[in-house]
């Protein structure tokens, strides 16, 4: 019989008990930060239950993570501990458990209606990397940005190739993107242009949470590489296409993308989304050593994007792709990223780089949707090349089990216009 | 009059009064971390000055931003806190202030012996930024990574160019830093190279600790940036070049850069750098009005880099750079980096990129120095492409002021108490290295040697002098003025004599590389199959001489010099002209020039320098050349009488 929780879950819920992902959360706007799992409608406030000492398993017993503003000090204890909670909590909540079902004054104190629960980064993130993991969109903008004859670069098939992003302008889902300003690329002999963005862009991409991490000099064996992982959010790697054209030469994108990135407020666990574990591609050719898995796993998350325009009501579909079109997984991108020694510490962020499918309706940005705006989309008639001011990019991720889901909530911004 | 302190500090020191620099540190192993200013061998703990209650100015009275563990809170409050700060430090430590001065108790709570404290990172990097501002470099790694075709790429004189480092892996000076592991370029069709990277290099580079910073969707005016700036550190951007090779393209460097960045422990402010402002380059074109600043300001920081290999005594000097080389400034590359919102946070780290100048003995990383493993660089006698195992890296950073410097410290895998020694030793280096004369770090006088890349003039006579005898450590003697100001004017005349040596010993240095490039197959067959080629080759070595001319003779030593190295490179004329004459069948002859017959090779050279200064020390006699050597060199010349 299906795990079933006291609290009531629609059906069409991202949040059953199979999930209860982790997020941080104000109850009230001057409140200070708690921690929270999401179960159905609701936040079961982490700290009102290591209070009460419900957390009694032989990692967390008497621990002060949950009474942290960020996950990062919890991430820090490893899979053994994420384990024990993921069991405790779902014992609390389950139909048939009473300590908490039947406790009026905890209930009241530790489950705080979503709607009421303002959300905020989980993570404090110390370093943020992006990978370039998904072989179509690695060809499509091979195309797009240095012409036809251009293949993917022949180093590609050899190592997960990533690159640093900027830490400090990650935001929660909700927060609004300003339009960048910046150059792009001059027209004939004149100077560059310099303006606000016309190339605005998203990336459907999803991001690794690190956990316990390794010390410098020191690597991560691709074997070991999942007990590092805590779990997945989805990301907008929010794009200024002209800019990064002219900046990206030969050092790679920088304000081209550093203006904004926009992650979901619940981090699902691995441990959630196993259940959904399934092979990953082939890799020809075979990857060395050090990124050879014995078992190599991607997942089966169903991802959308949508678009809705200032003014209109509706949003548009713009793409659906999926998790497992990603050809480098997350436990190779982690071990990779190791391989030289660099140190990862709890709560960095591993984006996989934008998720692109084989069809034309799988593309993960609009740079590719509209081959770099040559064939416009249509948003319920409105033409769109590019983002434009007022636009609204929600990000939807789930995992469809039998009877129950596993999602991942949102991932939205809208784009303001730049200043002056 | 000069601002001086009650604590003494040698005039050689990194650190006296009118530097004072910040850092963190442990005054004993299982201590709590405090923050200090550097004060000569002193540390001076501004969390006790904050608990006596002394930062007693609008800004700072009541703050306890010095009781943290880093700077963040402090570099958050923004110039008029670092000022009021600059101004109760100064005035607590002057020679004329009694409150810390006078105040025993205070005094042994507050200031740490350097060699006691354990210094660790000094604020909390959020993100690192690296640049790419030096065009002398941007050049160079066109041409190496690209091609002789490649130019400097067309966005580089438009913006500064820069990526994202990794924070998680920047460590304190002193940090063993782990060869790196990974792929490197396939060779052929088989799969990439993969293990411990071939291709170790440092990169010289300073970074600008940025102040509050600004809020995500705003910018910063370029005109407004130096009061985001809090000040400078020396920077080694450690590389892996075959692994940055490989996986650069099309996202720019990870892997090739991210085991490890080391930075130096004091960070110099704006203010205290601030004598040393000089205009930067100009830009040409001119840069776009975001960027276009009304007061464009470089630093006058003579840089150094010298590698220490393993079991070797002593360390080589491979780069002197400037600061001052870089084309974008630190303003502009902060304006730059927030023009498109992007959020600075108080902390954050802006690497200038790598800081090579014009000349080939200041470029500021082995794959230029060495044009990627093509000329190795001789350490002592020990050939070098790249780095090896138990190498140590040392960066030091300084500006000469009118009687004090203000410095960086080092930036290395050494400690500081060593450090003193390595620059009493370094000074003399260059030349020591060309002429080969022995010197005794015994008796080393070394009052006024610290000024090898300064176009000041000596410093006036003063009342006192520190010389170090027998050993480095300071002890102050006093002299008569006359006295003082001979010995200060013939350290004078030393600093010419080693700076038209240091002239000579590039142009031989130079001379090596051709000399191993003569000698290489390919070149030998290219001169031989290209008239251009050969063409080339000549202007090269016609160049050398050229140069040579430009030395002026002002005395023998120097005349005697640089004969000898105008006569070497004629010789390499000669030979190419012999490779470019000699018939296919003449292999034998040709490479015959290089045999143990020919006088030419690095062997030959070495032991005609060394016949040339037995001469010199012949001719002028032992007393005669003590005084000489005591004169003009600053050491005195025993190792070779002892020898003898």
């Amino acid at each position: 019989m299906a795990l079933k929780s006291f609290i009531q879950v629609h059906p069409d819920s991202h949040f059953p008990i199979q999930n209860l992902p982790y997020g941080a959360f104000k109850p009230e706007p001057a409140a200070p930060v708690r921690l929270g799992v999401a179960i159905g409608d609701y936040v079961l406030d982490l700290s009102e239950i290591a209070k009460a000492g419900l957390f009694d398993g032989p990692m967390l017993t008497g621990s002060d993570c949950f009474l942290q503003a960020t996950l990062n000090k919890f991430l820090a204890l490893g899979r053994p501990a994420w384990k024990e909670a993921r069991a405790t909590l779902q014992k609390l909540l389950s139909a048939t458990e009473p300590t908490l079902r039947d406790n009026a004054d905890l209930r009241q104190k530790s489950l705080v209606p979503m709607s009421k629960a303002e959300m905020v980064l989980p993570v404090e993130i110390g370093d943020y990397t992006d990978f370039f993991s998904s072989m179509h969109h690695a060809k499509n903008c091979s195309i797009i940005f240095r012409g036809p004859q251009s293949p993917i670069p022949p180093n590609w098939f050899h190592l997960p190739i990533a690159y640093h992003g900027r830490a400090s302008s990650i935001v929660i889902s909700g927060t609004d993107i300003t339009r960048p300003r910046g150059q792009g690329y001059p027209a004939g002999d004149s100077p560059p242009y310099f303006g606000p963005s016309l190339k605005l862009d998203f990336e459907l991409e999803m991001a690794a949470v690190v956990g316990p991490g390794n010390e410098l000099g020191k690597t991560i064996d691709v074997n070991e590489a999942a007990d590092h992982i805590f779990g997945l959010v989805l990301m907008n790697d929010w794009s200024a296409r002209d800019i990064q054209a002219w900046e990206y030469v030969p050092l790679g994108p920088f304000l081209g993308k550093s203006f904004g990135t926009t992650i979901s407020p619940w981090i699902v666990t691995l441990d959630a989304l196993e259940p959904f574990a399934c092979e990953a591609p082939k890799q020809d050719p075979h990857p060395l050593p050090y990124l050879a898995e014995k078992n190599s796993k991607n997942y089966d998350i169903t991802l959308e994007v949508q678009i809705k325009p200032s003014g209109q009501k509706d949003s548009s579909v713009v793409t659906r792709s999926n998790f497992k079109n990603l050809y480098w997984t997350v436990t190779q991108q982690l071990a990779h990223h190791t391989i030289n020694g660099c140190n990862l510490r709890p709560g960095d962020l591993l984006g996989t780089g934008t998720i692109s499918g084989p069809e034309p309706d799988s593309l993960g940005c609009l740079l590719e949707l509209t081959w770099n705006g040559q064939k416009p989309l249509s948003l319920n008639g409105t033409p769109r090349k590019f983002l434009e001011d007022g636009d609204e990019v929600i990000f939807t991720g789930c995992c469809k089990g039998d009877g129950y889901n596993v999602g991942f909530g949102t991932c939205a911004g809208k784009v303001l216009p730049s200043h002056d | 009059m000069a601002l001086k302190s009650f604590i003494q500090v040698h005039p050689d020191s990194h650190f006296p009064i009118q530097n004072l620099p910040y850092g963190a540190f442990k005054p004993e192993p299982a201590a709590p971390v405090r923050l200090g200013v550097a004060i000569g061998d002193y540390v001076l703990d501004l969390s006790e000055i904050a608990k006596a209650g002394l930062f007693d100015g609008p800004m700072l009275t009541g703050s306890d931003c010095f009781l943290q563990a880093t700077l963040n809170k402090f570099l958050a409050l923004g110039r008029p806190a670092w000022k009021e700060a600059r101004a109760t430090l100064q005035k607590l430590l002057s020679a004329t202030e009694p409150t810390l001065r006078d105040n025993a108790d205070l005094r042994q709570k507050s200031l740490v012996p350097m060699s006691k404290a354990e210094m660790v990172l000094p604020v909390e990097i959020g993100d690192y930024t690296d640049f790419f501002s030096s065009m002398h470099h941007a050049k160079n790694c066109s041409i190496i990574f690209r091609g002789p075709q490649s130019p400097i790429p067309p966005n580089w004189f438009h913006l500064p160019i820069a990526y994202h480092g990794r924070a998680s892996s920047i460590v304190i000076s002193g940090t063993d830093i782990t060869r790196p592991r990974g792929q490197g370029y396939p060779a052929g069709d088989s799969p990439p190279y993969f293990g411990p990277s071939l291709k170790l290099d440092f990169e010289l580079e300073m970074a600008a600790v940025v102040g509050p910073g600004n809020e995500l969707g705003k910018t910063i005016d370029v005109n407004e940036a130096a009061d985001h700036i809090f000040g400078l550190v020396l920077m080694n951007d450690w590389s892996a070049r075959d692994i940055q090779a490989w996986e650069y393209v099309p996202l720019g460097p990870f892997l090739g850069k991210s085991f490890g960045t080391t930075i130096s422990p004091w960070i110099v402010t704006l203010d205290a750098l601030e004598p040393f402002a000089c205009e930067a380059p100009k830009q040409d074109p001119h840069p776009l009005p975001y960027l276009a600043e009304k007061n464009s300001k470089n630093y006058d920081i003579a840089l150094e880099v010298q590698i220490k290999p393993s079991g070797q005594k002593d360390s080589s000097v491979v780069t002197r750079s400037n600061f001052k080389n870089l084309y974008w400034t630190v303003t502009q590359q902060l304006a730059h980096h927030t023009i498109n919102g992007c959020n600075l946070r108080p902390g954050d780290l802006l690497g200038t990129g790598t800081i090579s100048g014009p000349e080939p003995d200041s470029l500021g990383c082995l794959l230029e120095l060495t044009w990627n493993g093509q000329k190795p660089l001789s350490l002592n006698g020990t050939p070098r492409k790249f780095l090896e195992d138990g190498d140590e890296v040392i960066f030091t950073g300084c500006c000469k002021g009118d009687g004090y410097n203000v410095g960086f410290g080092t930036c290395a895998e050494i400690s500081l108490e060593i450090l003193r020694a390595e620059n009493a030793k370094q000074t003399m280096k260059s030349f020591r290295q060309f002429s080969h004369f022995g010197y005794s770090s015994s008796t080393t006088v070394t009052f006024t040697f610290h000024g090898d890349h300064s176009d000041s003039p000596p410093p006036p006579p003063q009342e006192s002098k520190e010389i170090p005898v027998e050993t480095p450590v300071p002890i102050t003697v006093h002299l008569p003025q006359d006295i003082a100001a001979a010995k200060i004017q013939s350290a004078y005349r030393a600093r010419v004599i080693r700076n038209l040596y240091k002239q000579i010993a590039a142009v031989n240095s130079e001379a090596d590389r051709l000399q191993l490039l003569i000698q290489r197959q390919e070149t030998v067959d290219s001169i031989r199959s290209d008239d251009r080629e050969k063409l080339r080759m000549n202007e090269t070595l016609m160049r050398l001489l050229l140069k040579l001319d430009s030395v002026p003779g002002i005395n023998p030593t120097v005349r005697e010099a640089r004969r000898k190295v105008s006569r070497r490179v004629v010789e390499l004329q000669e030979i190419v002209d012999g490779i470019s004459g000699a018939k296919l069948d003449g292999d034998d002859e040709c490479f015959g020039a290089w045999g143990p017959r020919g006088i030419f090779s690095m062997r030959d050279w070495d032991k005609a320098v060394e016949e040339m200064e037995e001469r010199f020390c012949r001719e002028r006699g032992g007393p005669e050349m003590e005084r000489f050597c005591a004169e003009y060199l600053g050491f005195r010349c025993l190792q070779r009488f002892l020898g003898e």
